[in-house]
């Protein structure tokens, strides 16, 4: 099956006929937190490739893992869980119609609950142990839910990036759409950060993933990802992201 | 002085600047300069370095350069496009800073693999109090 929107394609490389499904999303932002997250439970989960995401506005490249080449952007399974990720920078002009894509194929999939996990970017994290997660979702419910599991909902502010439009449009398409957004350094890949929303997302989902590998590997990662990192705060720098620290007006 | 300019390999056509130097072993770590009125904050992220005795900080009034060591060799054995096998054993970044520094009272403190410069502005900025 292929869903194409704006010149954005969703191929499934076999038919997925999920119940209620939850789709993780792991895009480039603020700390590699999603890439990092969600790369890590592809890997614990040994959850299996089940389609790609590809567009003429993204980058021209292929990706070769254990010498096949493969879609940057790929989505993997086990169960009703459904992994997205990304494993390079993102141009911003390509975020718009992947969102659209990644938000119509969770509306298609019915009753999907789609989780984006993302970063804060906090000056003061290098002094913060274990960093706070906010929880944000475009269902009423949802947000209660989270609130019961002492995460605190992010009230007021902007959010930049592709986790934006993902919450945007599922908001339009009536799509469940919960974030889970880690403090993390801003221009540095976090994979403390990552860590510590696994922990919320498998005691809200139930699902069973261990950390501590992540954490032992974490400065091999911070190694690894350092080019990613630089070019998904260039792409941050030109989709406005500063205004993540701005003030809304909220009079209206 | 501009950052530390990494070699290319095989040759110089990539218009993006790579963040390492194959023939010297080195990797450019990600960095960030944050500026008040008094003081100019230099952030290094240097994952593998062991700890603070493995960094060397060079300090002019207008530059700083960091060279750390990095804990464990980080071999690759098919690097990249290439497919050779490369060895880095060191972080390395030179700094041109935005504005005159005082390097004598200059702090620096390496936490969680993150170096944190402080480096005093010479000319401050004083307050002054509308009469």
């Amino acid at each position: 099956m292929t869903l194409s929107v704006d010149g954005v394609e969703l191929v499934e490389l076999q038919e997925i006929k999920p119940n209620a499904p939850i789709i993780i999303c792991g895009m480039p932002d603020v700390g590699l937190v999603g890439i990092i997250a969600v790369s890590h439970i592809i890997k614990e989960l040994n959850m299996k490739e089940v389609g790609y995401i590809d567009s003429d506005l993204f980058p021209p490249l292929v990706v070769f893992h254990q010498g096949e080449p493969k879609y940057p952007i790929r989505i993997y399974q086990k169960d009703d869980l459904f992994a997205i990720f990304s494993e390079t920078a993102l141009p911003p002009e390509s975020l718009y119609p992947l969102s659209k894509v990644i938000v119509k194929w969770s509306k298609d999939k019915g009753q999907s609950t789609l989780v984006s996990i993302g970063g804060i970017g906090v000056p003061n994290r290098i002094d913060l142990d274990v960093p706070k997660i906010y929880g944000a979702s475009t269902s009423e419910a949802m947000r209660e839910n989270v609130k019961k599991f002492g995460i605190p909902i992010m009230e007021e502010g902007f959010l930049v990036g592709p986790y934006a439009l993902i919450a945007k449009l599922s908001k339009t398409a009536n799509v469940t759409n919960l974030l889970l957004l880690a403090e993390a350094y801003p221009q540095y890949p976090d994979p403390g950060a990552a860590a510590t929303v696994i922990e919320k997302l498998k005691n809200f989902f139930n699902i069973p993933v261990e950390t501590k590998t992540l954490l032992e590997r974490s400065e091999e990662i911070r190694l690894n990802a350092r080019e990613l990192m630089r070019k998904t705060t260039e792409n941050m720098q030109k989709m406005g992201k500063s205004q993540e620290y701005e003030l809304p007006l909220m009079y209206v | 002085m501009s950052r530390r300019k990494m070699q290319r390999e095989p040759s110089d056509f990539f218009t993006c600047d790579l963040m390492w130097d194959h023939l010297d072993g080195c990797l450019e770590p990600l960095s960030e300069i944050k500026e008040t009125d008094d003081e100019i904050i230099l952030q290094v992220d240097m994952p593998c370095v062991r700890d603070k005795e493995d960094i060397e900080i060079r300090l002019t009034e207008n530059s700083a350069t960091i060279e750390a060591k990095i804990q464990k060799t980080v071999q690759y054995e098919r690097w990249g496009t290439f497919q050779r096998t490369a060895r880095f054993c060191r972080f390395s970044k030179a700094f041109e800073l935005p504005a005159k520094i005082d390097p004598d009272k200059s702090k620096a403190r390496f936490i969680k693999n993150i170096l944190e410069l402080r480096l005093p502005k010479k000319e401050r900025v004083f307050k002054v109090k509308i009469e």
